[in-house]
């Protein structure tokens, strides 16, 4: 059977939900992975995004 | 069973009292997508999970809210501990002082007492899981919004951290949903 | 320079400890057959206990119900509670 965890269940499914499930590759050291709030990179997902911050903190500058 | 681990999942620091920043933040305590319906909800959902390995998934991440849920508390009563009477009132919690004076509640950010009807376990894996699913992003965003609304950057950073793991324990679920889905298709087949 | 990490600092490195097993839990329920993973976790388990025996040393039991060796007074009821440190500001 091709269905299953690591492949997209595929047309004959429909009306159901998946998921891409994860694969572990690498993982933060624990220190990095406290402040991230995991230890696995490609689940960190910012918010505000990054360049948010940057432009945030640009306009701060300029008021000063 | 449960035993209790002396030390917050993650350290919490105030800048200094702000009940008006706690009377929000109290809603991922006591309402409806916050941590204790977290907790609840998959601790009670686990008892009719089809394998076991998704009666783990839901045992750790119902275990792992409850810590999250003490670091929501952590955070309102650092926000309140040292609130004198006149930022309480000026923050609108004059109602919620007369009812509690600075401790823990189960309320909302608009101070509706916790309800049982945040939660459902409806028994089947699949609505379960979904239910879980849709839970995690509620929090997500909710921690967003309180994001938008913070004013002081330690808790700031506590909210960011604690979205994060929203963002996981979404993958979790999702991933014990394919799981589930899998297996319960192969045991049609007879 | 006393050669015992601060407190703050050693319950840090403990909460690290912690939740990259927590972390590594987590995944292990959903990918039950990685054995990097179940090494890792492993890994982790054994520096937390170590972490912690140094800790409770120190400050006393960290975990109630006998999971935590109780020591020669009964340290388990003594403040700070987790809360409390949250609220102490430099």
């Amino acid at each position: 059977m091709t269905t299953g965890f690591n492949n997209p269940l595929g047309t004959g499914h429909l009306a159901m939900a998946f998921v891409c499930p994860q694969e572990y590759i690498t993982r933060f050291n624990p220190d990095e992975g406290l402040c991230q709030g995991t230890i696995f990179p490609e689940l960190v997902s910012p918010y505000p995004t990054y360049q948010l911050l940057l432009r945030t903190a640009a306009k701060e500058a300029q008021k000063e | 069973m449960w035993i209790y681990d002396k030390k917050l999942q993650f350290p919490v620091r105030v800048s200094g009292p702000n009940p008006r920043l706690a009377k929000s933040v109290i809603t991922q305590y006591g309402g409806p997508d916050g941590e204790l319906a977290a907790s609840l909800r998959y601790l009670t959902q686990r008892y009719t999970m089809p394998t076991g390995r998704s009666i783990a998934t839901l045992t750790d991440i119902g275990t792992e809210e409850l810590a999250h849920m003490e670091i929501v508390a952590a955070l309102v009563y650092g926000l309140l501990v040292d609130a004198p009477i006149s930022e309480i009132k000026a923050a609108g919690l004059d109602g919620y002082y007369a009812d509690h004076d600075k401790a823990l509640y189960f309320v909302s950010a608009e101070g509706v007492p916790w309800t049982a009807a945040y939660i459902q376990s409806k028994g089947d894996p699949i609505t379960d899981l979904h239910e879980n699913m849709a839970a995690e992003q509620k929090a997500r965003s909710t921690y967003e919004y309180l994001i938008n609304l913070s004013d002081d950057p330690e808790v700031t950073n506590v909210l960011r951290w604690l979205r994060e793991r929203e963002i996981v324990h979404f993958q979790r679920f999702g991933e014990t949903l394919n799981h589930v889905q899998e297996y319960l298709s192969a045991r049609k087949v007879f | 320079m006393n050669g015992f990490p601060d407190r703050e600092q050693l319950l840090w490195r403990i909460q690290a400890l912690s939740f990259t097993a927590v972390d590594l839990n987590l995944y292990l329920d959903t990918h039950p057959w990685d054995t990097r993973a179940l090494a890792d976790y492993n890994q982790i388990s054994a520096a937390l206990a170590q972490t912690r025996a140094l800790y409770e040393q120190l400050y006393g039991p960290m975990l109630n119900f006998g999971m935590s060796c109780g020591g020669d007074s009964w340290r388990w009821v003594e403040e700070p509670w987790p809360w409390q440190i949250s609220t102490r500001r430099a």
